[in-house]
């Protein structure tokens, strides 16, 4: 927790010594000594806790992940599902883990912790509790590229894609468009907060609301099609789609966690960060970018899934505070545990039936959000 | 210390303009000591906050802002850091973290040092503020009053060498607006700070500070000691108002604001 060293700031030297004023009396100082050990354990105490808390829901999600694999409409024991895992024993178990199970536990991780990753930050450079790729228009953007592609047919000049492969790229090419946008508005506007937001919100309703001319004209087929898709599925995982979201994860969580005291600085107060030091502008740039590759490629192969990226946020932050260093694996890990839980649920909940996973997202996660944000802080 | 005149903090003129309205036009600022307290006064809009903000470098200026012989104006934020602290007129907001953890951020600009340093330095000014035990309390469960205290806190943790406060005592009641007053007199001398304040009571001004600049409309009415900057005439161009300056029974200055003129 002490990752002190990723510093964002320094870059070259001034041009003149550094300043020597340090406390005159750091050797001697007026608070007693005693005081001084009792605040620093009480500050190891908390990151330790913290610490305690990331790795509770760790060990939570790994739980809910082994479930994820061993439960399903096909009866596997342990020892099958572990002889699946390594390529061998009963052909059909390999299928049913490795086609079925392991993808959908696999994206489902994956896709909790991309929105939970990008609500988070949003949130905090937003500086509104409220914003989340769902409620800022990437969602809906790509739920129009979807519907494009299912109704129209429309789709892009890629000959390699067809089917669904092509319905992802018009929804990631819609969703990135339109946080595109959003990059377009912050910079030109000087990133005002509320002008983003304002924005975000009014490409919600566009988007929707061409979404709905698409469904009005459309065929009975297709809008069957289009209503399953918007309603978000992990079943439509497949191994590139579980790689590149992987990749893009891997890729953009550790600038995340890098700009982490740059983002704890920014919640103090734009002003207050800016005299820290702190490129508030550029920082603010680079987060939105993050959150447009996450949010883009999340939403594009698993649907509409709203609650995630906004509720994540809420729960790491209850649970860890705002240092950044806590709170952004915290809604990243919160994210994944709210999705984990989800898809176990909605390929459990009705027999032979995988009910699509944005239905159940909230149902599931409203509970432990409410718990969370319900319960008083002990004080 | 170092020689005084070498390291003072002048600037300007600086003109700064919104759009086609000026809001500073040929202000020029210092030379202020090390180890002072500036008054920044002025009534509504008379562009003393931008004028903090533009020393702070967080408002481009036309103009030249130095620290004795570093051409503060021409570093890049991180470099800048080192060097002022500023504190806007907007409360810390109520978020989530603890205060000794807000003030541990703040002093990250300065990583020299060793954490448990830092703690020390964090309670010391915490306690300084008579706010030693709200170090582990969430800023969410604060007043305002002890929220502008732990920002000003943040600022002073930093140890910079030009401290600039907006409107550090709005929120704060009487006693603590005279404790936070003491305290900046003695770390402005102890530490050979230039504190520069944005101040709206005139009273506090005349009896805490050094020296004052006196804004109206973007023009420099006055600056110079405080004294011979809050006198009746001044006042009536800058505010309008009718104002006597007696001298109390303890020996010192009084404002009495008699109506507008």
């Amino acid at each position: 927790m002490d990752g002190d060293s990723a510093d964002v700031t320094s870059t070259s030297r001034p041009p003149a010594a550094p300043p020597e004023t340090s406390f005159p009396d750091v050797s001697s100082p007026a608070v007693p000594s005693p005081e001084i050990e009792t605040a620093l354990v009480a500050y190891r105490s908390l990151q330790r806790r913290r610490i305690v808390v990331l790795a509770s829901l760790l060990a939570l999600l790994s739980v809910t992940f082994v479930i994820n694999l061993a439960l399903g409409p096909a009866r596997l024991g342990v020892d099958d599902i572990f002889r699946a895992l390594l390529g061998q024993g009963d052909a059909g178990a390999q299928t049913i883990i490795w086609r079925l199970r392991l993808p959908y536990a696999v994206m489902a991780v994956l896709t909790g912790l991309a929105l939970g990753l990008a609500g988070a930050e949003m949130q905090t450079i937003l500086d509104n509790p409220l914003a989340s790729p769902f409620t800022l228009g990437l969602s809906a953007a790509a739920a129009f590229g979807a519907s494009l592609a299912i109704i129209l047919d429309w789709r892009l000049p890629f000959p390699f894609l067809s089917g669904e492969g092509a319905v992802a790229a018009n929804a990631f090419l819609f969703a990135i468009g339109s946080s595109l946008a959003l990059d377009a508005v912050a910079r030109l506007r000087g990133s005002a907060t509320n002008t983003v937001v304002m924005f975000g919100i009014a490409l919600v309703f566009t988007f929707q609301a061409c979404v709905a001319l698409l469904q009005f004209i459309a065929s009975e087929d297709a809008l069957q099609d289009l209503i399953f898709w918007t309603m978000g599925s992990v079943t439509r995982a497949t191994w590139p789609k579980i790689g590149a979201l992987f990749v893009a994860c891997v890729i953009v969580a550790p600038f995340s966690l890098r700009s982490a005291w740059a983002l704890t600085a920014l919640r103090l107060g734009e002003d207050r960060a800016a005299s820290m030091g702190v490129d508030v502008r550029r920082v603010r740039l680079a987060s939105l970018m993050r959150i447009s590759v996450l949010a883009a490629i999340a939403v594009a192969f698993s649907g509409t899934i709203g609650f995630v990226g906004l509720v994540a946020p809420h729960i790491a932050r209850r649970l860890v505070g705002e240092d950044h260093r806590a709170y952004l694996p915290a809604a990243a890990l919160s994210g994944c545990l709210i999705m984990s839980g989800a898809t176990l649920a909605s390929r459990n909940l009705v027999p032979g039936q995988v009910l699509p996973v944005g239905i159940v997202t909230a149902l599931v996660g409203i509970p432990f959000f409410l718990g969370v944000v319900l319960r008083r802080p002990a004080s | 210390m170092r020689e005084a005149i070498q390291d003072s903090l002048t600037a300007g003129p600086l003109t700064i303009s919104y759009g086609r309205r000026r809001i500073l036009d040929g202000v020029t600022v210092g030379p202020l000591p090390p180890g002072s307290i500036t008054a920044l006064l002025g009534a509504n809009g008379s562009g003393k906050s931008t004028l903090l903000r533009a020393l702070a470098g967080l408002k481009a200026a036309d103009g030249a802002i130095s620290l004795g012989d570093i051409p503060l104006g021409a570093l890049a934020p991180p470099e800048r850091a080192r060097y002022c602290a500023y504190m806007p007129q907007t409360l810390p907001p109520p978020i989530r973290m603890q205060t000794l953890e807000t003030v541990l951020v703040a002093m990250r600009t300065d990583n020299r040092s060793r954490k448990s340093n830092h703690i020390a330095q964090a309670l010391k000014i915490l306690s300084d503020l008579g706010i030693a035990s709200l170090a582990h309390h969430y800023l969410d469960e604060l007043s305002g009053g002890q929220r502008q205290l732990a920002g000003l806190a943040q600022a002073l943790a930093r140890s910079p060498r030009v401290l600039l406060l907006d409107e550090p005592l709005s929120a704060l009641d009487l006693r603590h607006q005279l404790e936070v007053m003491d305290l900046l007199r003695d770390e402005t001398a102890s530490r050979g700070m230039i504190t520069i304040i944005v101040l709206h009571d005139l009273g506090v001004a005349l009896r805490r500070s050094d020296q004052a600049i006196l804004l109206a409309e973007g023009h420099v009415v006055s600056a110079g000691p405080v004294n011979q900057v809050v006198t009746p005439e001044h006042l009536r161009r800058a505010f309008g108002v009718e104002a006597r300056i007696e001298i109390s029974s303890d020996g010192r200055p009084m404002l009495l604001v008699d109506g507008v003129a």
